[in-house]
């Protein structure tokens, strides 16, 4: 189990390695000069060298390269040119709206999907199913920023009942802000959950070893939320880094929408001022999490699944 | 081995393989829901195609006639700036087809040919292939597209480069997986003895078999890159302006959601509408041919 | 009469044009007894199997029939009933002892629910008896055993735990389909040889589904011959062995490769072709297309088991010898 996980580990250092060696490159193609298009045609030259020296912009590109990684591994997320501060601090002060937009939005989407797709599951085509499948079609095309606007559309303009943006922290603050863009966001997820608990719910159902639960005797209930979803629940974690990286280009979007000052919205501030660090700043954790979700959920599933628990 | 083949070796082949055959076999009996899809995505198209030709100037302006809902002189009414919004609509729902289906069906066969050789192959080649594709499907999307045009500056340049780049992991991770399994099927393995090149193998025999599964995806990825376009769009780093896209048209209208709700709230029926028929093709051609 | 079995059909597919896999079945099992039914695969013995309790699911369904269980009606009983029925009345097993066994889930954490489910003991008192049922199943070292998981196990031990599991409640029907199918010949023995035993300790009547008929004429006192989903023959088992009187039952014998000298004059008529596919009901006898004897009469014969009230009867009225020469059979009792 522990060789299992260290090997897991290494490759998803290999990618982090590899993601700020791209966004590295990425930002060292840009033509022209990155300070200068950060600070603006108006500032003198003379500052701008200051600058490009201070940020070591024209020592040779390895050794950018081996100062960049160096600087990485201190934590040190380099500058905001556009904003004067370090990349750590205005994360800092933006994250949190983030998390708990998209923690917000997992849980909807996981309190709506999870039923959605026992119903579907244990009737397969009767009403509840087609209906699900109905549903999620619909969803499927919804592109997130419009759902987002008929949300708040009907919800925010016409019933009055939520604000359609800003942020307001405290719990009624949040609760009252983050609704709408949360329940978005749960609703897109709730078809990438509910198809594949639901696929997964049926396989199981229809194996040999729930019918033989069944012959002896087992409440129908206990067979499908306890014989059935333990086995059902394993093979849906292996679209955990999907969920989580439709979740984060999830946020980026309804941050527009809804006007919450989060990391998404700092991403596109970041991109119009053509603030470079902190672009490449947020690629990386971007980056990063999606493959600690697809490791969390390897991990998972070696705990739960005692099968792989053991082989490895 | 020998024995496998009792009868004249051309024979064998063609049957055993019956390339391409495979994927319009079932054509024959399509299903109900694939029709519809067919429909709806083919009038849309239509639509598409043709609708800027009958209906008014897109990019005419008539201050006089601005926000006015949908009537008969237009169909979807009219924007901030007097714009016809049926045309605008269906002019941006051309354009972006176009990019969908350019930045799709690049993807799918470069994807498709690393995957399958890959997995044919072998070895260091293919671990190389699988390593690259894993770490590909690991990037969050959005965020590396928006990092590419970040650099390319806002405007089609950045989706159509940033897009394949990540793209073709999927449909090789596909691909792959597939042709690791068919390597071993007995018609490969007599192609093989029968002395044919391991590139016609692949190309020839291998592949088509292997596309019906990528198709099947790629209507899940047309959908999939036609909401990111929108997305990026509506951020204001797709398409530009004055150029029409259904994501900008929404972001254009957000302003007037409550006086003019038919401005963001149409172009999205539009999306909806493609999504429901590619869904459909992509759900009906799934249930007929694979398990699920 | 433990258990009566009348009329049953169960089919497929649209209603207004069904495809049947069971047709007509019937058959009783009386305390204590073992019957066995055998066939080849498709023929409809492990539906019938299943339907005694109603463990009949989409896409199948029951279409006709009664079974009725010390004079209780199955197929009219509530979920409830349903449900403590199948727990303490019947057991069943199953042919493939690693798919039956949840994967998640310890070995004895299985036993236990189910032996809380039927006597209403607590954890601890559950454990302890689900350790002694370990032991008498024949599993070594029966307390690390039930905190291991089912991959862990051997089949031979699975198929163990399994029927401890399908025992727990102390049924007085055992439904076995297919036990020994999965595993290598000695453990069958030794499967085989610990199903007679706590069916003597139990009092159980067993219902032993195979189409190894050397593992029926082991264990069964009576014998069911399915065929298409119809019975062809009926009667004890030293009858049908010895005296098979449908084609098609020679046929299944004759295929029974013997290591003893066999006597080959009497075994000569081997099965040929494939059993029939899913499909609809059709006049006539079911195994005409594959029977050696087939003539045109065949088809208008009634697939019943004739003659009533014989202990050993048959569905095919024709009396074939291995000569081929036929002769229409009156009413007669053939031993």
């Amino acid at each position: 189990m522990l060789r299992y996980v260290s090997r897991r580990l290494l490759f998803c250092v290999f990618v982090v390695w590899a993601l700020a060696t791209v966004t590295f490159i990425l930002v060292h193609l840009i033509p022209g000069d990155p300070v200068r298009l950060a600070l603006g045609p108006r500032v003198s030259q003379h500052i701008v060298n200051t600058e490009r020296g201070r940020l070591g912009l024209d020592n040779p590109l390895l050794t950018q390269y081996v100062s960049y990684l160096n600087m990485l591994l201190h934590g040190n997320l380099g500058t905001s040119l556009a904003l004067g501060s370090s990349v750590t601090y205005i994360l800092g002060q933006r994250v949190m709206p983030s998390l708990l937009l998209i923690s917000y939005g997992l849980l909807i989407a996981v309190l709506i999907g999870v039923p959605l797709a026992i119903v579907s599951a244990v009737r397969p085509n009767g009403r509840a199913d087609h209906g699900t499948r109905l549903f999620t079609t619909f969803v499927f095309g919804m592109p997130t920023f419009w759902l987002g606007l008929m949300i708040a559309l009907l919800f925010g303009l016409k019933l009055n009942w939520f604000p359609v943006s800003g942020y307001v922290s405290g719990v009624t603050g949040l609760f009252r802000t983050l609704t709408l863009p949360a329940l978005t966001l749960g609703l897109s997820l709730v078809v990438l959950v509910t198809r594949s608990l639901r696929f997964n719910l049926i396989q199981v159902l229809n194996s040999e070893y729930i019918e033989a639960a069944r012959s002896r005797g087992i409440a129908e209930r206990r067979i499908v939320f306890i014989h059935a979803m333990r086995n059902a629940v394993m093979p849906t974690f292996t679209i955990l880094s999907a969920v989580i990286g439709f979740l984060i280009g999830g946020t980026v979007i309804l941050e527009q929408v809804f006007q919450i000052p989060g990391v998404g919205s700092l991403l596109l501030q970041a991109v119009l001022n053509r603030d470079y660090s902190l672009v490449e700043a947020i690629t990386l954790i971007a980056g990063t999490l999606v493959v600690a979700a697809s490791l969390l959920a390897d991990i998972l599933q070696a705990v739960l699944d005692p099968r792989v628990r053991l082989s490895r | 081995m020998t024995n496998r083949f009792p009868i004249a070796e051309g024979e064998l082949i063609t049957q055993a393989m019956p390339k391409g055959q495979a994927m319009f076999t079932r054509l024959r009996k399509i299903p109900l829901s694939v029709r519809i899809g067919i429909c709806i995505v083919g009038g849309l198209v239509l639509c598409a195609i043709f609708a800027p030709l009958i209906s008014a100037d897109p990019y005419q302006l008539n201050f006089a006639n601005t926000l006015s809902p949908p009537s008969l002189a237009h169909l979807f009414g009219t924007d901030e700036n007097g714009r016809d919004l049926f045309a605008r609509i269906f002019l941006g729902l051309r354009l972006d087809l176009l990019v969908v289906a350019f930045v799709t069906y690049v993807s799918l066969p470069l994807g498709l040919v690393l995957g399958a050789a890959g997995a044919y192959f072998g070895g260091k080649f293919d671990m190389i292939v699988a390593r690259m594709t894993d770490i590909a499907i690991s990037f969050p999307f959005i965020v590396l597209v928006i990092a590419i045009v970040a650099i390319t500056g806002p405007g089609l340049k950045g989706i159509m480069i940033g897009v394949p780049v990540v793209s073709w992991a999927l449909y090789a991770r596909l691909a792959r997986s597939e042709m690791l399994i068919m390597r071993e099927l007995s018609f490969m393995e007599a192609a093989v003895v029968l002395g044919f090149t391991k590139r016609r193998i692949i190309f020839h025999h291998g592949i088509p078999n292997l596309m019906r599964n990528c198709f099947v995806y790629s209507t899940i990825d047309v959908m999939g890159n036609f909401l990111l376009l929108a997305g990026l769009s509506y951020l204001g780093i797709g398409v530009q302006p004055p150029a029409p896209e259904l994501g900008a048209i929404i972001a254009e209208g957000q302003p007037y959601l409550l006086q003019a709700w038919w401005i963001s709230t149409l172009p999205g029926l539009v999306i909806v509408l493609f999504g429901l028929g590619i869904g459909l093709i992509g759900e009906g051609l799934s249930d007929s041919e694979l398990v699920a | 009469m433990l258990l009566t079995v009348e009329h049953l059909g169960i089919e497929f597919g649209p209603t207004n044009s069904p495809l049947v896999a069971v047709h007509d079945v019937g058959f009783s099992i009386d305390s204590g007894e073992v019957l066995g039914l055998v066939g080849e695969s498709g023929s409809g013995k492990s539906l019938t199997s299943r339907a005694i309790t109603k463990l009949i699911g989409s896409p199948a369904r029951i279409a006709a029939g009664s079974v009725t269980f010390e004079g209780r009606d199955v197929f009219k009983m509530s979920p409830k009933e349903l449900r403590s029925f199948r727990a303490s009345n019947v057991g069943m097993i199953f042919q493939d002892p690693f798919t039956s066994l949840n994967p998640v889930f310890r070995v004895g954490a299985q036993l236990s629910e189910t032996l809380r489910l039927n006597k209403g003991i607590d954890r601890k008192q559950a454990r302890q008896r689900a350790i002694r049922m370990l032991e008498r199943v024949g599993i070594p070292r029966p307390e690390q055993h039930y905190l291991s998981y089912p991959h862990e196990l051997s089949g031979g031990m699975r198929q163990r735990v399994m029927i401890a599991l399908a025992t727990a409640g102390e049924p007085t029907l055992l439904v076995a389909d297919e036990p020994t199918t999965a595993l290598d010949v000695l453990t069958q023995k030794e499967i085989l040889l610990l199903l007679s035993e706590m069916r003597r300790e139990l009092g159980m009547s067993i219902l032993l589904v195979s189409h190894d008929f050397g593992v029926i004429a082991q264990m069964c006192d009576r014998v069911l011959v399915m065929y298409g989903g119809r019975i062809v023959e009926s009667g004890p088992v030293d009858s049908i062995y010895h005296h098979p009187r449908h084609p098609y039952t020679r046929g299944l014998l004759a295929s029974v490769p013997e290591l003893e000298s066999a006597n080959v004059f009497r075994r000569r008529a081997a099965l040929l072709g494939q059993p029939p596919e899913l499909g609809i009901l059709r006049p006539g006898c079911v195994f005409m297309s594959r029977c050696p004897h087939a003539q045109s009469e065949c088809h208008s014969v009634s697939m019943e088991l004739e003659p009533a009230g014989a202990i050993h009867t048959s569905a095919c009225p024709f009396e074939t010898t291995e000569l081929g020469t036929r002769v229409i059979l009156a009413e007669a009792e053939v031993e």
